[in-house]
């Protein structure tokens, strides 16, 4: 555990302040496994994470990696069972709930589900202008116009004001829930999923809104998807999860065409490339994600990985620098054993 | 001869505001042992056409004209009766999205595996036992034994999946309807299945009729693609002609709203929404999106025409192709 706070304090060189730093974070969920049984799943496992003022980070990873859980974790949604969270300088884990309401303004999220997430009785203005009064942001002769220049802003046009949830598009109820996020300007937005209910089109220019607000607002954000196109447009840096551990860490480019972890190997083999055409043999994880009850003692990935060795079952894998800003939780990556090379002949020997 | 041949397939649903066009006259056909990939996005009635396919459509939908010709039959006036013994499910079978609700989850997957077997192949118990172990086995599934033993709710999407995929194997189709097979699966799970089911087409020879929104799984997976926008086919080509040079309007600009790595400044994307199908547009029902509209595109609706051999476009101002980009690609 010392390494892993040692390594989550390697000097970066972007002088902007952290907005958010997560420090061995761990969350257990108990559930019944039979009449006089719990076991805890273990959704997220000690996961040290910075996020700097103005910038993206991508959370990705396959269903059940724990990745909405450390979002909602981040946000104070859910009190973590170890480890602690700081906002600014704010220690959130130690916070009552009315100080956590206080700064919820600050704090905000985008939920994957619109039309779930926004009440189906309200106007969809009054959810926007729900936490202006709230919080006592805007004077009440403020909050229409405050709403409709946040319609504005997130392309809604002003006839939509009226409206109910259910009467708009889900493109259209995914642009609300970002008017409500933004509404009390916050310092720290969480995005989960936000596009993946939408098809490609409605889908590119939601894209289009989310990539023009953090450019316009210099937005501190958290995005969280599965989806490996959105992630690498989006984002400025990426953490990779593997059943509730972060494997790989860097800046999105180094990520996507210097991928070391081999689980990020295989994840990135898999996105499409520029020429949908092109019929690459993928590096193929063999099986299933093992469950969080029971996840593989040693490396995780151990398993399934190609490249696996006794060690790996022996040894815990912390995140080891490989590169400026790029860090990796696998020992025979960070020993110069496997490269991106490796990843790329294993897939064309799969190939013959 | 094609092995399935729809021609002006016409689907609605009759709701109480009215008829909701969902399918308008829609043409393709699928020859023996081909993958056609049918691609659109939410509502523009590609899951219908499948249900269509084989009459598999709920309440309030209605096929209201068109022929489904299977191998010189034409399902659309076929008694049910006979469909049901025939055809559905022996002949043409279907995988659905959602492998886990699919399934009978009061039954082990073993059973509903060896109750087909023992139905429509008029295998005894035993029998039946030792052919779905061989089923399974050829699926790749590790430890087939204790597979069959499990309820659908003990495994995971991808397993659930293969046991799917196994049952519309068990009486040997000619054609397999696959709606969304991978969606909601994980992505080193989804490769998985396109492996398998590639695999399977090879080995057994059978067509495959792939419903997709997504389009990197068609490039990979298609000998042929369809696009449908609001119920008509938009494009239908070889995969590589289709992504290479895309001759309607629509598919090029659902092409270009992919996010993809390094792209700089925003995506193209498509302007206005996808046509309403109660007072779906005059004419083309693209040509409000459109940016190659001409007068003639709201009056008349273009019809399924030949560009490129095997390439069939319905625009009245197909995309220009440049002769570059041809002949390098």
């Amino acid at each position: 555990m010392a390494e892993r706070a040692q390594a989550a304090n390697i000097p970066v060189l972007t002088p902007d302040p952290v907005v958010l730093a997560i420090d061995n974070v761990v969350k257990h969920y108990p559930i019944k496994t039979g009449a006089f049984k719990t076991e805890q799943v273990r959704a997220v496992d000690g996961v040290s994470l910075e996020v700097r003022r103005g910038e993206t980070l991508g959370l990705v990873g396959e269903s059940g990696c724990g990745k909405s859980t450390l979002g909602r974790v981040a946000l104070r949604l859910e009190p973590p069972t170890s480890g602690s969270v700081r906002f600014g300088d704010v220690e959130l884990t130690s916070l009552s709930g009315g100080e956590v309401r206080r700064l919820r303004p600050k704090l905000q999220m985008v939920f994957q589900d619109p039309l779930g997430s926004l009440n189906p009785r309200m106007k969809v203005w009054q959810t926007v202008a729900e936490p202006l009064l709230l919080h006592r942001l805007a004077a009440p002769g403020q909050v229409r116009a405050k709403v409709r220049d946040l319609f504005s802003r997130v392309g809604l046009s002003d006839e939509l004001l009226t409206r109910y949830p259910h009467e708009l598009s889900g493109g259209q109820q995914q642009r609300v829930g970002i008017a409500r996020a933004l509404a009390p300007n916050p310092e720290l937005v969480v995005l989960d999923e936000p596009t993946s209910a939408l098809d490609v089109s409605v889908q590119a220019k939601l894209i289009n809104l989310l990539r023009g607000l953090k450019e316009d607002l210099r937005l501190t954000q958290v995005f969280i998807s599965h989806d490996l196109s959105v992630i690498g447009y989006l984002t400025d840096r990426v953490a990779v999860m593997y059943l509730g551990e972060v494997v790989e860490l860097g800046p999105t480019a180094t990520i996507y065409t210097e991928p070391r972890h081999p689980y990020t190997g295989a994840l990135m083999s898999a996105v499409p490339g520029d020429d949908l055409l092109d019929r690459k043999t993928r590096l193929m994880l063999p099986g299933e994600v093992p469950s969080p009850i029971k996840p593989p003692p040693a490396c995780r990935l151990a398993p399934r990985c190609p490249f696996a060795r006794d060690r790996c079952r022996q040894e815990k894998q912390v995140l080891r620098s490989v590169g400026a800003d790029h860090m990796v939780a696998c020992w025979r990556a960070a020993e110069g054993e496997i490269s991106t090379q490796d990843f790329e002949r294993t897939r064309l020997a799969l190939e013959v | 001869m094609s092995l399935l041949e729809v021609s002006d397939l016409r689907t609605s649903f009759f709701l109480r505001t009215g008829e909701l066009r969902v399918l308008d006259g829609v043409n393709i056909d699928i020859d023996e042992g081909e993958v056609l990939g049918l691609v659109g996005e939410t509502g523009s009635g590609k899951s219908v056409t499948a249900y269509s396919i084989i009459r598999l459509l709920k309440q309030p939908g209605r096929i209201v004209g068109g022929e489904v010709r299977w191998r010189g039959r034409d399902l659309v006036t076929l008694w049910e009766s006979e469909l049901e013994q025939e055809i559905r499910g022996k002949e043409i079978a279907m995988i659905f999205q959602n492998p886990r609700e699919a399934l009978n989850p009061v039954i082990t997957v073993g059973r509903q595996l060896t109750q087909v077997l023992e139905i429509r192949r008029g295998m005894s118990k035993r029998e039946a036992r030792l052919e779905a172990i061989k089923i399974v086995k050829s699926l790749h599934i590790s430890d087939p034994e204790s597979r069959l033993n499990s309820h659908p709710h003990q495994l995971s999407g991808g397993m659930a999946q293969r046991i799917m995929i196994s049952l519309a194997l068990s009486c040997e189709p000619r054609l397999l309807i696959a709606d969304e097979p991978t969606t909601g699966l994980d992505v080193t799970t989804q490769y998985q299945i396109v492996q398998l089911l590639r695999e399977l087409r090879d080995r057994t020879g059978m067509a495959i009729l792939i419903i997709t929104h997504d389009l990197a799984l068609a490039a990979q997976m298609c000998d042929r693609v369809a696009v449908l926008y609001a119920g008509k086919i938009a494009e239908v080509g070889r995969t590589e002609y289709l992504f290479r040079s895309p001759r309607h309007p629509y598919t090029k600009a659902l092409l270009a709203s992919r996010p993809r790595l390094g792209l700089k400044g925003d995506i193209v994307t498509i302007p206005g929404n996808v046509a309403n199908l109660m007072h779906p547009p005059g004419g083309c029902r693209f040509h409000p999106r459109c940016p190659n509209a001409l007068s003639i595109c709201s009056e008349f609706q273009p019809p399924l025409e030949q560009m490129e051999p095997g390439q069939l476009v319905a625009c009245h101002n197909p995309v220009v192709v440049h002769q570059e980009a041809a002949a390098s690609g």
